[in-house]
């Protein structure tokens, strides 16, 4: 019986492990081994270094940068898209009638290249030209010089982050509540609950689960993101958007240094597995 | 249910025969009687280029019937992981053209074929192409590519903008005072109109625009045997502050983004003599080129850019039909007919004194500064590190341009690290 | 007294939404209309509005760039790597979910693990192996390294396990295959999670740009976003044409989204077990 159901499960698994060892793991490890070489790429020998490039890798301070970069991108995007995508469903919720353009236009985004819409952003950004700075010289605001200026540059690509995405959270949020029990929440119109507590005590609670998915999902495409930023700044000016994907393209496959590029990938894989896995011990002693 | 099921299997079905029928499709052609080729061009000339390009491709297929060549584009900056991943794997095209840029490494991979024997020696393959253009090429006394176009930059200045703010549209400054000078009273004009537009996004776009800078006031980038810096010098300071202060000091200027000249909205820019046809086409504004300025006392210079064809080692009927190309592609009337197309400089002066050439230029007066100045346009480090050495470089100038270092600490900050970056490969 | 509020509340809700998608909405508006401008006004407003109806554009970015031919390739790869998805999570899922096995939990580790694998680390030595396999230039190359997900079966996974055993009990006693079980109750059942996977695998194939540029080579088969790329290069920017050909490349995809979201929505509600 045990052995049966050994086989079962094998069987099983076998598609998505057959591609997991054959597309991810194997170039992963064949990646590892390109890390202690100084090769470019093109070279046709591969010189071994031993732990060179981790060594100057510590000592990168755009290393360090880039990984503090990486950090605050991916958070914000990731909590301001949820949260705004949860109150955006919130008003579909109770707007049923015209949700569907609405659901729409925000999804465009989603949809959209990223290559096309980091082109566009990139004129919306424009100081003189760009809509955006138009319209606050218009209002006598402060029209940032967005993408050239150290202290903005990160808010614009956060901004684009945050529209590319949050059409993904406002669906999932939306298909959630709308099935939510009805029933509930006439009750409790019944007793006189009041819109905020309802919000409070019942969606919020009872979209925990979405808002996990969300969340994951939002932080598996943030902490990747490379397209637009590589447009629209390639992660300057002055490193203050170099983020982490972008940090490694760039040394692998512009500056001709793959070995350091595979350096910087194991050691970020390192870093992220090690902080998840230090998460679950905590969580799990927390419980126990 | 039910129908989830159905609809689901009938994705999979289409898929499936998607998949097939497309992998067939573009499954390299086998022929075996007459053994026709068909060989790949990987480039990164688009738009106008490409269609000029294609045209003169089609030229070649008809006169060489048994080879199709096929031009493939792609973006500048994709084509160098295409090529990375390509001769890693050993799939690379039959034929490319690269940036300069890349070569020294691009020599190294053992894939390039030798057209010094493929052609009958290096002499015979190379006739009059100037010998400065030959450098990207030649690695261990083979020759392995050829110069497929050449360029350099001048300045473009807008002539609008000259006159709005009370400047002579038709004499465009000669000197860096009058340049600064220009500058200063273009910005005058107000609604975040630049006087002059400075590349300072850090790469090689930074390095190889702030170059000509260094070499014009006498400092140099490195040394003879390309083992050391040089640019760390009292000329090189004083370069970096002429740009330095025209950003800071007299606010002519802005560090950010580029583009600013193409919206109409900088009076002047360094570029390249691609832009002419653009410009001519496109721009909102009336334009016009210009050598250089120089510093008092300083010499002329600019940076030469540009294109390196090559073939790679494959089989051997495709090999013999990419150095086939190569040679038709590198010889003076197409290449006449191609720099008409494109604005790219002549590569020889059997070129550059063909009667084309000679018509178009008169035909096109904004090309002249760019002829007049080719001959003075200097070639950039060609070796493995350099586009390490280039990044390094501009990374530790970005600061400045923004005022966040001085420009003495600036440089000595590059001087380390194109050291180091110089040991790296 | 009630009623005021609710038109308050209604009024309220209007106008933020109506802010924020306008602010979604302008790239689009700007796309749209510089789409639409000779060349020579690209820089010059209005930028909202199209005044100019410059149809050339679309002309000449067509000609380049066969876009109906890449939307082809576009499909075809987002529906099999979403189907290819779908199929090894839901197995590899339910596996983790309802049998034990040796290895099961070092296994279950290092799926998850992969999820924090830098993707552009992975290019070279994947193209590699694909070269290996003789894929190179064929859309095979885009599906098939793509057709699992760690992600996938994790989420499947959360969802199969609140799905009671007695289920597939039942099912199993009718004769059914382990397998058929996954397929016809376990997969119906975990509707909202399988649509969640689809949609995001759907996208991720979508959107994806550096392994198709890397894998492919011949024009026929580049995918949508390659297309576009082309339309910016070293040598200046077309920006009307790049628009147009932009416009082209999302146009149908909105398009398609609107007359479909009504059944996504659906498929994404938890509808199966709640009710």
């Amino acid at each position: 019986m045990q052995t049966r159901q050994t086989r079962t499960a094998y069987l099983l698994i076998a598609p998505a492990l057959l591609l997991f060892i054959g597309f991810t793991a194997y170039p992963f490890i064949w990646s590892a081994q390109i890390s202690f070489t100084s090769w470019d790429g093109l070279n046709a020998v591969k010189k071994f270094v031993g732990f060179q490039n981790y060594i100057q890798l510590f000592q990168d301070a755009e290393f360090r940068q880039s990984i503090s970069v990486t950090t605050i991108y991916t958070v914000s995007v990731t909590l301001i898209s949820t949260i705004l995508g949860f109150a955006i469903a919130l008003m579909l919720q109770r707007r049923k009638r015209s949700s569907a353009i609405y659901r729409t236009i925000f999804f465009s985004p989603v949809v959209t290249a990223p290559v096309a819409a980091a082109v566009v952003w990139q004129l919306l950004f424009d100081p003189y030209v760009g809509i955006i700075d138009i319209g606050l010289r218009a209002l006598h605001l402060p029209a940032p010089n967005w993408l050239s200026d150290t202290r903005w540059a990160l808010p614009a690509v956060i901004i684009v982050g945050i529209w590319k995405r949050l059409g993904f959270a406002v669906i999932v949020y939306a298909a959630g509540m709308s099935s939510l029990p009805v029933s509930c929440f006439e009750a409790a119109d019944l007793d006189g609950v009041s819109g905020w507590q309802k919000i409070r005590y019942m969606t919020i609670p009872l979209m925990r689960p979405v808002t996990t998915l969300v969340l994951i999902t939002g932080f598996i495409d943030a902490i990747q993101v490379f397209d637009h930023i590589f447009l629209l700044t390639s992660g300057g000016p002055i490193g203050s958007t170099n983020v982490m994907s972008l940090f490694l393209y760039n040394q692998g496959f512009r500056l001709f240094r793959l070995g350091y590029a595979s350096a910087i990938g194991w050691t970020l894989f390192t870093v992220i597995l090690g902080l998840t896995v230090l998460q679950w011990q905590i969580r799990r002693r927390g419980e126990s | 249910m039910k129908r989830t099921q159905r609809s689901l299997a009938s994705i999979l079905s289409l898929a499936v025969l998607a998949t097939v029928s497309l992998g067939t499709g573009s499954a390299i052609a086998a022929n075996k009687v007459v053994k026709p080729v068909t060989i790949q061009f990987w480039n990164y000339w688009d738009g106008g280029n490409g269609k000029a390009l294609s045209a003169l491709i089609s030229e070649f297929n008809k006169k060489n019937p048994g080879i199709t060549v096929k031009p493939v584009t792609f973006p500048w900056g994709d084509l160098l992981p295409k090529l990375q991943t390509a001769i890693a794997s050993g799939t690379t095209p039959a034929l490319a053209a690269t940036d300069i840029a890349w070569m020294a490494n691009m020599n190294q991979s053992g894939k390039l074929v030798d057209l010094g024997a493929a052609l009958g020696g290096i002499k015979k393959a190379t006739g009059d192409i100037y010998p400065s253009l030959l450098t990207y090429g030649l690695y261990k006394g083979k020759l392995q590519s050829l110069p497929a176009s050449t360029n350099n930059l001048s300045l473009f200045y807008n002539k609008d903008l000259f006159r709005k703010a009370g400047l002579n549209p038709n004499k465009p400054p000669k000197t860096w005072a009058e340049m600064r000078a220009a500058a200063i009273a273009i910005s005058n004009l107000g609604n975040g109109i630049q006087g002059m537009e400075i590349y300072v996004q850090p790469g090689e776009g930074l390095t190889w625009q702030f170059q000509p800078y260094l070499w014009q006031s006498g400092a140099g980038f490195l040394n003879k045997t390309n083992t050391a810096p040089t640019f760390n010098s009292a000329a090189g300071r004083s370069a970096l502050q002429f740009l330095v202060d025209l950003i800071n000091v007299d606010r002519a200027a802005t560090a950010g983004q580029w583009g600013a000249f193409d919206k109409g909205q900088a009076g002047m820019r360094i570029d390249g003599s691609w832009m002419v046809g653009g410009y001519r086409e496109n721009a909102p504004f009336e334009f016009g080129t210009a050598m250089l300025p120089i510093p008092e006392g300083g010499v002329r210079a600019t940076n030469m850019g540009g294109e390196q064809i090559m073939a790679f080692k494959g089989k051997a009927a495709s090999q013999a039909a990419a150095v086939k190309f190569i040679r038709w592609f590198t010889s003076a009337p197409i290449q006449a007919r191609w720099d008409v197309a494109t604005n790219f400089m002549p590569i020889s002066d059997t070129v550059a004194n063909s009667t084309v050439i000679l018509k178009h230029v008169a035909s096109e007066p904004a090309l002249k500064a760019f002829i007049d100045q080719q001959k003075y346009a200097q070639a950039r480090p060609a070796i493995a590190s350099y586009p390490a050495v280039s990044d390094a470089f501009s990374k530790a100038l970005e600061p400045a341009f923004y005022g966040r270092v001085g420009v003495a600490e600036a440089l000595a900050n590059a001087d380390a690290a194109v050291r180091k970056a110089l040991k790296s490969n | 007294m009630k009623s005021t509020k609710k038109l308050l509340i209604k009024v309220a809700d209007h106008l933020t939404l109506i802010v924020i998608s306008s602010v979604v909405i302008l790239p689009f508006l700007w796309m749209i209309t510089t789409s639409l401008k000779p060349p020579k006004l690209a820089f010059s407003s209005p930028y909202l509005i199209p005044t100019h109806f410059y149809w050339q554009n679309f002309v000449n970015a067509w000609q380049e760039a066969p876009f109906a031919r890449y939307y082809l390739n576009s499909i075809i790869v987002a529906i099999s790597v979403t189907f290819g998805q779908v199929f090894t999570s839901a197995l590899a899922a339910y596996a983790f979910d309802r049998f034990e096995f040796p290895f099961k939990r070092s296994l279950w580790f290092t799926l998850l693990a992969s999820m924090m694998v830098p993707l552009p680390l992975l290019v070279i030595p994947s193209f590699q192996i694909i070269q290996n396999l003789h894929w190179a230039d064929n859309l095979a190359a885009l599906i098939i390294p793509r057709a699992w997900s760690a992600f996938g079966i994790l989420l499947l996974r959360q969802f199969i396990h609140s799905i009671p055993r007695d289920f597939d009990d039942a099912a199993r006693m009718d004769g059914a295959s382990t397998v058929r079980v996954i397929w016809s109750v376990i997969l119906p059942l975990a509707r909202p999670a399988v649509a969640t996977l689809a949609l995001f695998a759907f996208l991720f194939a979508w959107n994806d740009f550096l392994w198709p540029l890397i894998v492919l080579n011949t024009p026929e088969n580049f995918t949508v976003p390659l297309g576009i790329a082309n339309f910016s290069g070293k040598y200046g920017t077309r920006w009307t044409l790049l628009m147009a050909a932009t416009v082209s490349a999302t146009i149908p995809a909105v398009i398609a989204f609107l007359a479909m979201q009504k059944s996504l929505i659906r498929g994404l509600a938890s509808g199966g077990i709640n009710e």
